[in-house]
């Protein structure tokens, strides 16, 4: 079997580029190897590779999900909102600034309140799959209408303010070690692993890549795509508040500014790990290196000091450059 | 026949009527187990319809089918696969990025330990399929690698895998080399060896003969009669798919082709050629001449149309326009020199719907409609009134969207848009296609006053009459080649149903 | 050129919405009709007014531009950039001698035309397809425009860029005076020139064009060069109204920009709509936010608010045609 130089690079390729990234953070901070860094690179990575693995199952059907980074700030301030049984205040420092303040939600054990945050997230990405679906409008411009109104709706309900008062558990979601390996990277691997096994074991999992690769194909072979269709953006609006609620554990707050800017990580991620924006290819194992990838140049990005905003243009340009990319690489393929 | 003396599968009256067209009329079609029954007849006959209401893709009007004697009713594609018939479409819809086995399996891979897909099994099982019909194909390979020979032997293999006992082939020979046709024989041989029933669909007269038990020939919707292969030679079936309705305009125009010869050439083709579609055209236009371009669904003759107007590449080949080599990039660059598509694709490529019909008349040629810097209102206005009246186009006034018009009067209007701008090559793919009777008359009477005033006419037509009733040569097209090029008082029925099915000239 | 009235529902609810949105103004800030915030309005309607134009242009053409506030941002920061340049050199009138200030706002706005054209290639050279191209332009360009201001503002301009952004023609303000000439031009260009005519037709259906003689890839980098034009002249326009060069400025517009020309009734699918309509569409955004302004309500919740007023719009507007907007994912 002939080894066509594209082949090996399309095949190949990624890993490449992730052994060069590590030498270059490597040259460029002897500390790279040692574990506080190797852990810090990895916790951050892993909340980029959650919204990535969320990102992964809407791009496989050829949509975009933009609200992913708004719905991380909702999720936080929902969670901390629900915990101090504060659901329906809209005096949220009332919550905070006397314990006597009256609950006009019952407290609720932790796992009842992250439940319920997650399943607002999954409602949301519903809403959004929904309407895409049957308006036939395309999800861009859905789940951006989605990204300002709940940006706009957790802003405006904490007056921008972060809330205070995590316990402890929850910290543990984001700063736990078991084994010494963060809990974010446990959590994210492990979510990646079960997504991967879904795509590729179970009948729904292929139905996904039929719908988003051919959908007329699917259909003769008896496939009704609705449920496809809407299914991923369920997926993405849980892992956002997912990460949502483990970011408030980070934080200690819950922030409704976090998580600005995060759905071009993902989307970046997602790309450059060679999931096709036309759907019905790529894959989560793609996506898992794509994240670190990201998260490597991201690292580089900070190691040279380079700011927030020129880092999000460098962001766009590799984006745009992966998308060529692979591309090209789809076309030479091809023959 | 089985020995219970039930046909596999039965169809009796089925009919199909669409807005305007009656695509079916009361056709009776049946197989039986270990037979091989061809479905023959010209482009627009009726068989796709027959196939595709078989195959549980369209509801039908009127009629029944019968399974092994039980009357069915098929709800959706997947209903009818799994009453055991299996349709291999021309057009093989494929999931590219999914591996063979998982194209074959698709919504029903079998599953494993805790309910989970069996990779090991789903491949396995594939691998059976595809030895069974010796197809060198292996399972995990992704299905947009492969050829299309190879894709099509998987969507035999997945039949087998349906336990189809119907398997309905829609001109599979269309993709396949003279070896891989043999070897789809072989498989087909060996189906029928196993009792199962083949429907073939196919425009080739030899491969009909080779490898059918019984013909059954449609034209216009209607069955036109089914005979066993044995008791049928050429001739007959020819005749059959052609027909014996007279038709005035060609005896009319009988005498025309005479006077309308001129020897100057306009246009000349040579050794154009374009990978897999196109093979080799030569050919020479004159000027005032109208080329009739006849040939079978898959010939080419679109794709040669769209080559010479410069909306596909090719990879070989000259065009010369009176005597001047013309370097055609883009259809641009055809209009400029005088070249000009109405395409087959009329709705979708040759009209702007949601635009007036004033919008799609002028487009072209506004250039020329201007007062100074800007577009001259009225001067376009009467520009496409001039050829709404000219063309007696069909509309209640100038603004009307296209999309309103009948068929024959959007046509018309995609006609007019080319007049006006003094080309000297007008190609027409199928100008007459899905068009009322008189709307028609009215198409080819434009056509041949185009001729007259000196125009050079290529016209592709589907329909023997029309071509010989108005072509002053006529080229026979098969697989990419032009088989033949007849001048009008050679050409006859059989001769072009001949060569458009392979037959060679001597 | 009319295509004749059609009373749809939709038509109709929008001048409605118009009339509706001006009288509860009206109501709840008794000067509102009066000229003189009328002609107020205008002004601050104008700068949304330029980009939805370049906006409208795109959408024709059945495509999406996200990145023209970020390029709007950007060209008030280049335009701040040379003043500053002028200062460093010792005097501005130095600098005005060697490169007047008519020839800066050329540079800039030849940078958003060129901007614009990058757009344009991506999308047609690069085969990708319009949203992904112009969410990374939006996100290159923003990134510029902090790179080389270094992340802060840029004070006092040039007197004619003020000119541009505050300046009043009589009782009018110049900006709007503008924004008018830029909508009968445009106007023009889109129905009475050959251009426009093939604009339409390339929108409406690329392929039937392309056999008609037209050239679809042209038109498709046209479209997104002029719409760079109109981000860099709202943002020199901007610049000078606030008198200073700021990369964090109009953010979130692009969306104002598509719910306006969506309002208007120029279709996703492309092929049919028009600047002028467009002006309904930036009237009645510019109420809304104006309206929630006077509630009292934060910039925060405006936001959640536009974002439903958006959704509504691209719903409603997809209900009317046949295959929805754009390709469905």
């Amino acid at each position: 079997m002939k080894l066509k130089a594209s082949q090996v690079l399309a095949d190949y390729g990624l890993y490449f580029v992730l052994l060069a990234l590590v030498a270059i953070s490597a040259i460029l901070s002897p500390l790279f190897f040692s574990y506080i860094n190797l852990a810090n690179l990895l916790t951050q990575a892993s909340f980029t590779g959650l919204l990535a693995l969320g990102m992964t199952f809407v791009i496989l059907m050829g949509g975009i999900d933009l609200s992913v980074g708004s719905m991380v700030g909702f999720a936080s301030i929902l969670y901390a909102t629900v915990l101090h049984g504060a659901l329906f205040t809209f005096m949220p420092e009332q919550i905070f600034i006397y314990q006597g303040a009256p609950k006009l939600t019952p407290i609720l054990p932790l796992p009842l309140d992250i439940l319920f945050v997650l399943a607002v997230g999954s409602l949301f990405g519903l809403l959004s799959g929904f309407l895409s679906h049957r308006f036939r409008v395309h999800s861009f411009i859905i789940t951006l209408c989605i990204m300002i109104f709940t940006r706009g709706l957790a802003v405006s309900y904490t007056h921008g303010q972060p809330l205070f008062g995590m316990p402890d558990p929850v910290s543990y979601l984001a700063y736990g070690l078991p084994a010494r390996i963060p809990m974010p990277t446990i959590i994210w691997l492990g979510s990646s692993l079960l997504c991967l096994l879904f795509l590729r074991y179970t009948r729904f999992g292929r139905g996904i890549y039929a719908v988003g690769g051919g959908e007329e194909a699917a259909r003769l072979s008896g496939i009704q795509p609705a449920w496809y269709r809407i299914f991923p953006y369920i997926a993405s609006g849980f892992f956002a508040a997912l990460v949502g609620i483990m970011m408030s554990g980070r934080m200690g707050c819950g922030d409704p500014k976090i998580g600005q800017g995060w759905e071009l990580d993902a989307i970046a991620a997602v790309v450059i790990g060679g999931t096709s924006l036309t759907g019905g290819k790529g894959s989560v194992g793609g996506t898992a290196v794509g994240v670190l990838i990201m998260g490597l140049i991201i690292n580089i990005m900070n190691l040279l000091e380079i700011e927030a905003y020129p880092q999000a243009m460098a962001k766009g340009i590799i984006i745009i450059a992966a998308l060529a990319l692979h591309s090209l690489l789809a076309r030479r393929r091809k023959g | 026949m089985n020995e219970a003396g039930v046909a596999l599968l039965e169809a009796r009256g089925i009919t199909k009527i669409y807005p305007g067209v009656v695509a079916l009329d009361g056709v009776d079609f049946e197989v039986n187990a270990g037979e091989v029954h061809c479905l023959a007849g010209e482009n627009g006959a009726g068989k796709s319809t027959l196939i595709e209401i078989l195959g549980g893709s369209y509801a039908k009007d009127a009629g029944t089918i019968r399974l092994a004697g039980r009357e069915v009713e098929f709800a959706s594609p997947r209903h009818a696969q799994e009453q055991g018939i299996a349709v291999l479409h021309q057009e093989l819809p494929i999931l590219p990025h999914l591996s063979v086995a998982e194209n074959i399996f698709l919504g029903r891979q079998p599953r494993g330990g805790a309910r989970a897909i069996s990779y090991g099994e789903m491949n396995r099982q594939a691998r059976r399929w595809l030895e069974m019909i010796q197809a060198d194909v292996e399972p995990r390979a992704l299905l947009g690698d492969l050829p299309i020979s190879r894709q099509q032997l998987v969507s035999i293999a997945k039949a087998l895998s349906l336990e189809a006992r119907v398997i309905i082939f829609d001109e599979p020979s269309a993709v396949l080399t003279s070896s891989e046709l043999k070897r789809l024989f072989q498989i087909i041989a060996s189906l029928k060896s196993e009792g199962r029933g083949i429907v073939y669909i196919s425009h080739r007269l030899e491969e009909i003969f080779e490898i059918g038990d019984r013909v059954t020939v449609l034209r216009n919707g209607k069955l036109v009669g089914t005979e066993s292969i044995g008791k049928i030679d050429r001739a007959t079936l020819i005749k059959m798919l052609v027909g014996r309705e007279i038709d005035e305009s060609e005896a009319a125009t009988a005498g025309d082709t005479a006077t309308r010869e001129a020897p100057a050439p306009v246009l000349e083709v040579r050794g154009l050629s374009r990978r897999g579609v196109l093979a080799d055209i030569n050919l020479t236009l004159h000027k005032g001449e109208i080329l009739g371009v006849y040939g079978l669904v898959g010939a080419g003759r679109t794709e040669l149309a769209r080559a010479l107007i410069g909306a596909d590449r090719v990879d070989a080949g000259e065009i010369l326009l009176e005597g001047r080599k013309l370097n055609i990039a883009s259809p641009r660059d055809a209009i400029r020199n005088g070249l000009c598509l109405a395409p087959e694709d009329r709705k979708t490529q040759g009209v702007f719907l949601e635009k007036s019909v004033q919008d799609n008349i002028s487009l072209p040629s506004l250039k020329s409609l201007k007062g100074g810097l800007f577009l001259n209102y009225g001067k376009i206005a009467r520009y496409a009134a001039d050829f709404v009246s000219k063309l007696r186009i069909a509309t209640p006034h100038l603004q009307q969207h296209v999309k309103y018009l009948s068929g024959g009067n959007q046509q018309k209007v995609v006609l007019a848009k080319w007049l006006g701008m003094k080309l000297k090559v007008f190609i027409f793919d199928e100008p007459t296609r899905g068009i009322d009777v008189g709307a028609k008359e009215e198409i080819r009477g434009l056509i041949k006053t185009l001729a007259r005033e000196g125009k050079s006419i290529i016209m592709i037509s589907s329909e023997i009459p029309e071509i010989l009733g108005i072509s002053d040569r006529v080229a026979v097209m098969h697989e990419g080649r032009i088989e033949a090029v007849l001048p009008r008082r050679e050409a006859t029925r059989e001769r072009l149903m001949a060569y458009s099915m392979g037959a060679k000239s001597e | 050129m009319k295509t004749g009235w059609r009373f749809s529902f939709m038509s109709l609810s929008r001048y409605l919405a118009l009339v509706i949105l001006f009288a509860v103004a009206s109501l709840m800030a008794p000067g509102f009709l009066s000229l003189q915030n009328v002609l107020n309005l205008l002004r601050s309607f104008s700068f949304l007014g330029f980009i939805s134009i370049g906006m409208t242009f795109v959408i024709l053409s059945a495509g999406i531009d996200l990145s023209v506030a970020s390029i709007l941002a950007f060209s008030g920061v280049v335009l701040g950039l040379f003043q500053h340049w002028g200062i460093y050199l010792g005097h501005v009138d130095q600098l005005s001698l060697i490169y007047p200030t008519p020839f800066i706002f050329l540079t800039v706005l030849a940078i958003g035309v060129l901007l614009g054209l990058v757009n344009g290639l991506v999308i047609t050279k690069l085969k990708i397809v319009d949203f992904a191209a112009t969410l990374g332009m939006m996100v290159f360009a923003r990134g510029l425009a902090f790179a080389i201001s270094g992340g802060r503002t840029i004070f006092n301009l040039d007197p004619m860029a003020l000119f541009m952004g505050r300046g009043m023609v009589g009782n009018i303000p110049f900006v709007a005076i503008l924004w008018v000439a830029a909508i009968v031009i445009c106007s023009v260009l889109l129905r009475y020139t050959v251009f426009g005519k093939n604009l339409y037709a390339c929108g409406e259906n690329p392929e039937a064009a392309r056999l008609s003689g037209i050239d679809p890839v042209f038109y498709k980098i046209a479209v997104y060069s002029i719409s760079g034009f109109f981000a860099a002249l709202a943002g020199i326009c901007m610049a000078g109204r606030l008198n200073l060069g700021e990369p964090r400025v109009a953010q979130g517009w692009e969306l104002d920009a598509i719910a306006a020309v969506v309002i208007g009734g120029t279709s996703f699918a492309g092929g049919r709509g028009g600047v002028v309509q467009t002006i309904l569409g930036v009237v009645i955004i510019g109420l809304i936010r104006n309206i929630l302004s006077l509630l009292g309500i934060q910039p925060d919740p405006q936001e959640m608010i536009m974002g439903g007023v958006l959704l509504l719009a691209v719903i409603l507007g997809s209900l009317g045609t046949r295959k929805g907007s754009l390709a469905h994912a």
